[in-house]
């Protein structure tokens, strides 16, 4: 019976119904999509994640493995298991007057275990089928980069090797596309004839393994820990290998989801107040409801059943809306981003959306049913009814919203910080609003007023509809400083990617120079008229432990909630850089600690410093004992420092740094920088480095600056998207609101008109209203935009090297938003309810 | 004489597809002398507020003339209807109608303000005075009784110094006690400003304090007994 009154609410078809629905409807499709767009990424990496990796587990290594070792790790397992080898390393290669830097893998012929390679010529390239002798197989775009006109020889190393496909679609790729060192395939016994592989280069050895049985990743680790205790393993398996091709998109998906949250805030605003005056037309059906014998918990129910179905329709309407924008999406993903994703519309996203609405619609209206239910029939029945409820009373009715409200974005952003700090910053942004303007309102609803009756009525207005006032304003503001936000973030991340570009910047980056290297290389430069920024000595290493006890290891029950724990596995189980310098450069400070140089005591470990932001990530303190391994050698170290690092500097920089006589005899390879005056063209310099030293990389910086550049442009394509999203459903917002209130005021407007007002003067009162209120939330929400900007960048971004520098220009949008608000409200409310109709129409106010 | 009404028809239309018309007002003629009151009796939906929309320059009439101060209200834009309005008419309405936002003080002011009176305060107290009110000037509507309502309305209404004043069942939702005072009030403020009045209402009783009584009957306007 209570459901059946509940859905006779609902057929009395009326406009509170349509602006509930389509607002609720609005604010829940950016959601829907960003949804959509994580389930797409997870379902990829759900289907594919094997085939990214090609094989049930890989173990990853800088020295191989010998026969036996093979032979011990496949005792492990009961049944067969197949084992694939490759080798992976950076060379430099040329072609005619281009050198590039690639990634030369050499692999056996079981490569890959699952999935394929996509190629030009000769389609797909899968496990069984052989490279052949003298044959390579190169990455699309090198073809480009190196200018070829067609497929012919190439030289690796000591060797040339005949071009024999084109590859499109590599394993492994990442979701952002492509990678900055494009690759080359080749059998590992053309690799051996490159000479490559030599002691001190950055070579990788991969064991891809083929499970039939299942298996226990804590066992394994245990096994090779014990077994191989030299070798400093990594074992990835196919989720890891997901997740961690996955993480920029992820990244970017999570923040989009919290700027989408920001549309459903603003839709749940104004529902808020659409309710708010639907009930108050209730409240004698309410007091009839309970003359009648109803309880309180049944005339909740009605109400209750009432939102939730309200709820559900609007989840329906946002899918029917969300999804050809979701095929749209795809489109300009598929067409215009490197994105390597298909997005595709889940009905996952649909019970997500329709759950969203219902409870959010049944939270937030508690704070008004209830205070009713708890009224006596004959205040019900007043036409002046007003609740009781103490303000703190009321305030604690919101928070059951509140807390689904934290529930959400933690969702949405992955993240037990990001999400609930996103949150109290709208909050306290909220409350700060209606706190100030509560104030505000008072104050100037005291002040005796000089002026025009327009203005004094248009004032009045404002400070007497104290609850439409402050929720228009927060509505307002909130979109304000959202409009403001998003543009200042772009800023600050377009300012952060420009660092890298300010001042002198380094054209080369020269990797694996081998010690017997560095003192023709540093001739050579000189020679050439080359400024050469290090050699710098580079040990690869790998955290063990800190003050006796193990790093937490990566483990596949404990699988990363959120992202904060994905960041700091990812941290732990990195391999780490060392280096060891007698003086630091002239920008690296010691910001804690001893000075750098200062012997160590007798009898005490060996000194290292740490760059400061590194060391708090992973909460190590001065005087700490790090543990770490290298190439299976112990080496124990203290924290005697901590180094602020200038990294736009790109020169050779780490964040342990040791002093000499600790490292030197562990093997090692040399890093440098080297800068060019800008009239000289560079590529000469390389080639010839290519000729001297051919084992020696070089990484053009410039270019994979603005390779990132356009990624970047992506991201902050989506973002502003995700600004038009919002604007849209803001403006509609606000429209409902400001419509609403003016409906609510014909008979005041009519009275009006009755006493000589004309229809002008009526539009400019409320044209005056709307100024006041878009202008004053306008300044408010710009300047909460800037600080809440501030606040993202401190603590979000806080490892950012420029850090939050103010944009002048970010005001525009919210402005240009205003601007038009002001304009729709004036052409078609103002306009349609005043001038248009005639004065017997607005006696029917009464 | 200042208001001629003459051959003044209006009709309804109601009810959805098939719709049906409703002769309100069929054929109403009479005029009024400057400082005369008169009283319109009739049943309720009688046609009474339709006539005195139509006077009042808020509703237009089908056919037919309302001659107010030597000007045909049919032939005169919105514009000039709403300075008639403001300039030369009153109305006071059975629910009183005042502006819930603003105090009792301010609703009678905003008219002063649209004359851009001088010393519009002092005017504004001093009619609140007329009614008995100056002590409640401060109150919002809300916090006044219905007769206290009814009585700023009243200040409201003779504010801009109306030569017509127009009153619909001015004490139609007061008991009789506070209706009896208000309508003495009104009736003392009428008589002292010589102004004319057209009442609008139901109760003999009432109707009886004015000059002339007219009868409303199915929309033909008729001279009463008085």
């Amino acid at each position: 019976m209570l459901f059946k009154m509940a859905l006779r609410e609902i057929k009395k078809i009326s406009r509170f119904h349509f602006f509930f629905l389509i607002s609720l409807s609005l604010g829940m499709t950016g959601i829907i999509i960003v949804k959509n767009f994580k389930f797409s990424i997870e379902k990829t990496i759900n289907q594919k994640s094997k085939k990214f990796l090609g094989a049930d587990l890989a173990l990853s290594l800088i020295s191989p493995f010998k026969k036996e070792d093979l032979i011990k790790i496949k005792s492990l397992f009961k049944e067969e298991v197949q084992v694939s080898e490759s080798i992976e390393l950076l060379t430099m290669i040329k072609a005619g007057e281009k050198a590039r830097l690639v990634q030369v893998k050499g692999v056996d012929s079981l490569y890959p275990f699952y999935g394929s390679m996509k190629l030009q010529k000769t389609g797909t390239y899968k496990a069984g089928k052989s490279i052949g002798e003298d044959g390579i197989i190169i990455q699309s775009e090198l073809k480009e980069q190196l200018k070829l006109k067609k497929l012919d020889f190439l030289g690796i190393g000591k060797s040339r090797f005949k071009i024999k496909d084109l590859l499109i679609d590599d394993i492994g790729q990442n979701f952002m596309g492509g990678s900055f060192v494009p690759r080359v395939y080749l059998s590992l016994d053309s690799l051996k004839k490159t000479k490559l592989i030599q002691f001190g280069s950055t070579i990788r050895y991969f064991y891809l393994l083929k499970i039939k049985e299942d298996f226990s990743l804590p066992d394994i680790n245990a096994f090779l820990k014990e077994n191989f205790p030299e070798k400093n393993i990594r074992v990835v398996t196919p989720q890891r290998k997901g997740q961690r091709m996955g993480r920029g998109v992820n990244y970017l998906s999570d923040f989009l989801g919290l700027t989408a949250l920001i549309s459903l805030l603003l839709a749940v605003s104004a529902n808020f107040y659409l309710y708010r005056n639907y009930l108050s037309n209730r409240s004698k059906d309410m007091a009839v409801l309970k003359a009648m014998g109803f309880g309180k918990l049944k005339i909740f129910t009605i109400y209750f059943y009432h939102l939730l179905i309200l709820g559900l329709l609007a989840g329906v309407l946002s899918f029917l809306v969300a999804a050809p924008l979701v095929l749209f999406v795809n489109f300009i993903v598929q067409n215009f981003t490197p994105l390597q994703i298909i997005i595709q519309i889940s009905w996952k996203s649909f019970f997500y959306g329709s759950f969203i609405c219902m409870i959010s619609n049944a939270l937030c209206a508690l704070p008004l049913i209830i205070p009713k239910l708890d009224s006596s029939i004959t205040s019900l029945h007043s036409s002046k009814f007003r609740d009781r409820y103490s303000q703190k009373k009321g305030m604690i009715l919101f928070i059951p919203w509140a807390l689904f409200f934290v529930f959400i974005s933690i969702d949405l952003s992955s993240s037990y910080r990001n999400g609930p700090l996103f949150c109290l910053f709208i909050f306290i942004s909220l409350l700060i609003t209606d706190r100030l303007g509560i104030w505000i309102l008072n104050l100037l609803g005291k002040a005796r007023l000089r002026g025009h009756i327009i203005f004094k009525l248009a004032f009045k207005n404002m400070t007497r509809f104290k609850t439409e006032t402050l929720i228009s304003l927060m509505v307002l503001v909130l979109l304000s400083s959202m409009l403001t936000l998003i543009p200042q973030l772009n800023h600050v991340m377009v300012e952060e990617l420009s660092y890298f570009t300010k001042g002198r910047t380094p054209h080369f980056f020269l990797i694996d120079i081998q010690k017997d290297q560095v003192e023709e290389l540093r001739k050579f430069c000189e020679e050439n008229n080359v400024e050469l920024a290090g050699p710098s000595p580079m040990v690869k290493a790998k955290l063990q432990s800190l003050n006796g006890k193990p790093f937490e290891q990566y483990s596949k029950k404990k699988k990363s909630r959120t992202r904060e724990a994905e960041m700091n596995s990812f941290l732990r189980n990195r391999p780490i850089n060392l280096s060891y310098k007698e003086k630091l450069y002239k920008d690296e400070i010691i910001v804690k600690g001893r000075a750098f140089g200062e012997k160590d005591e007798k009898g005490s470990l060996p000194g290292v410093s740490l760059e400061e932001r590194y060391a708090k990530r992973l909460k190590i303190k001065i005087g700490d004992e790090i543990g770490m391994t290298v190439l299976g050698l112990p080496l124990k170290a203290k924290v005697e420092s901590f180094r602020k690092v200038n990294w736009a500097n790109l020169k050779p920089n780490f964040f342990f740094v040791f002093k000499p006589g600790v490292l030197e005899n562990y093997p090692q390879t040399f890093l440098g920088t080297t800068f060019h005056d800008k009239d000289k063209r560079p590529y000469g310099f390389q080639m010839k480095l290519l000729d001297k030293f051919p084992n020696v990389s070089s990484i053009n910086l410039k270019r994979n600056i603005e390779k990132t550049r356009t990624i970047f442009n992506d991201i902050v394509l989506s973002f502003r998207t995700m600004t038009f999203v919002c604007l849209f459903v803001g403006v509609f917002v606000i429209w409902t609101i400001f419509q609403n209130q003016i409906e609510q005021r014909i008979p005041d407007y009519n009275l009006l008109k009755t006493l000589g007002f004309s229809p002008d003067h009526l539009k400019k009162i409320g044209i005056a209203e709307v100024g006041l209120l878009i202008s004053f939330a306008g300044l408010f929400g710009i300047l909460v935009g800037y600080l809440l900007s501030y606040s993202l960048v401190a603590i979000f971004f806080r490892n950012m090297n420029e850090g939050w520098s103010f944009y002048p220009w970010a005001f525009l949008p919210a402005v240009l938003s205003k601007a038009l608000i002001a304009f729709l409200v004036y052409r078609f409310v103002f306009k349609k309810v005043i001038e248009e109709k005639a004065p017997n129409e607005l006696l029917k106010g009464y | 004489m200042i208001l001629k009404v003459e051959k003044l028809k209006k009709s309804y239309s109601i009810g959805g597809r098939r719709k049906l018309s409703i002769d309100v007002l069929k054929d109403v003629n009479f005029e009024i002398q400057k400082g005369e009151t008169i009283a319109i009796l009739g049943d309720s939906g009688s046609g009474k507020s339709t006539l005195l929309s139509i006077i009042g320059g808020l509703d237009r009439a089908d056919s037919g003339s309302v001659t107010f101060l030597d000007k045909e209200l049919g032939n005169l834009s919105e514009k000039e209807l709403t300075e008639l309005r403001a300039d030369s008419l009153s109305i006071v309405f059975q629910e009183y109608h005042l502006l819930p936002h603003l105090t009792a003080l301010e609703n009678i002011e905003i008219v002063l303000e649209l004359h851009e009176t001088h010393e519009v305060r002092k005017t504004a107290l001093r009619l609140l005075n007329q009614v008995g009110l100056q002590e409640r000037a401060s109150h919002f509507p809300s916090e006044l009784s219905g007769g206290e309502q009814q009585r700023v309305a009243i200040a409201r209404s003779l504010a801009n110094n109306p030569q017509l004043l127009l009153a619909d069942e001015p004490s139609g939702s007061l008991d009789q006690k506070t209706g009896t005072k208000v309508i003495d009030l009104f009736f003392d403020l009428v008589k002292e400003r010589k102004m004319t009045l057209i009442l609008v209402t139901h109760g003999r009783e009432l109707a009886k304090r004015c000059d002339r009584i007219f009868h409303l009957e199915e929309g033909v306007l008729v001279q009463g007994d008085q």
